[in-house]
């Protein structure tokens, strides 16, 4: 199975049913079958995104299904090698590293440097995300990179 | 597949390395404590995790449902950030 970090973009893309990407990314998933990279960071993110869309049913299935996935091994693959303090490092270094050349904000890079890390670590076969600046960042850095638009 | 074999604690304990070899190799285990099962030892290669289908049927079926799609508030909040930092 291949291993893809979705950043929350694509994360809640794929499992919110109204959201505007939501087939792209179900399409992607259908065609790869992967499994997706989950840490601190990015639960927190798409469980704050999740908990704020929860206000109809189409949020409530959204919730279920996330929390589904996260009682799997791998669908949503947790690293226990990305804690949050190294990652705010590997965030900062790769700021410093870029500079002004970054179009996002400080918690996009999180993301970047996290997929950065878990290339480095057990190799990432895909970078995904919905959001065009994010995409960019991450090719510079030489991460595979596909984006939903 | 090989049927699964009933062990205790204490077996496992006393042969640990054994167990996990067997495993390994395929056999499956059921561990029992105090006369209860507790666990299961399974080879690694056994898929335990429901698929993407399995996960997401509920989600497939709400999306062919008519109505509008909507933004992506990641994105939204993103744009929003992004725009404060421009207005610095």
């Amino acid at each position: 199975m291949p291993l893809v970090y979705a950043d929350t973009s694509a994360l809640f893309a794929y499992f919110h049913p109204k959201d505007r990407f939501s087939d792209l990314v179900d399409r992607a998933v259908v065609a790869t079958a992967p499994d997706f990279v989950y840490w601190a960071f990015s639960r927190f993110e798409i469980r704050h995104a999740l908990r704020q869309a929860n206000t109809d049913n189409h949020g409530t299935t959204a919730w279920k299904a996330l929390r589904a996935a996260e009682k799997t091994a791998g669908r949503l693959r947790w690293f226990n090698e990305l804690t949050a303090d190294k990652m705010l490092d590997a965030a900062e270094e790769l700021s410093a590293e870029a500079g002004a050349g970054i179009g996002g904000g400080g918690m996009d890079v999180i993301h970047v440097a996290a997929a950065r890390r878990v290339k480095l670590l057990s190799g990432l076969d895909e970078f995904w995300t919905c959001d065009a600046t994010q995409a960019e960042f991450a090719r510079a850095l030489k991460l595979r990179t596909r984006l939903f638009k | 597949m090989e049927t699964i074999q009933d062990i205790n604690v204490k077996a496992l304990h006393d042969a640990t390395g054994n167990f996990v070899r067997a495993a390994q190799a395929g056999q499956r285990f059921r561990i029992s404590l105090n006369g209860k099962v507790a666990g299961i030892l399974l080879p690694p290669d056994t898929a335990i995790d429901p698929s993407w289908d399995e996960i997401m049927a509920e989600v497939r079926a709400a999306r062919k449902e008519p109505g509008p799609t909507r933004p992506n508030p990641i994105l939204a909040e993103r744009q929003q950030r992004n725009y404060a930092a421009r207005l610095r």
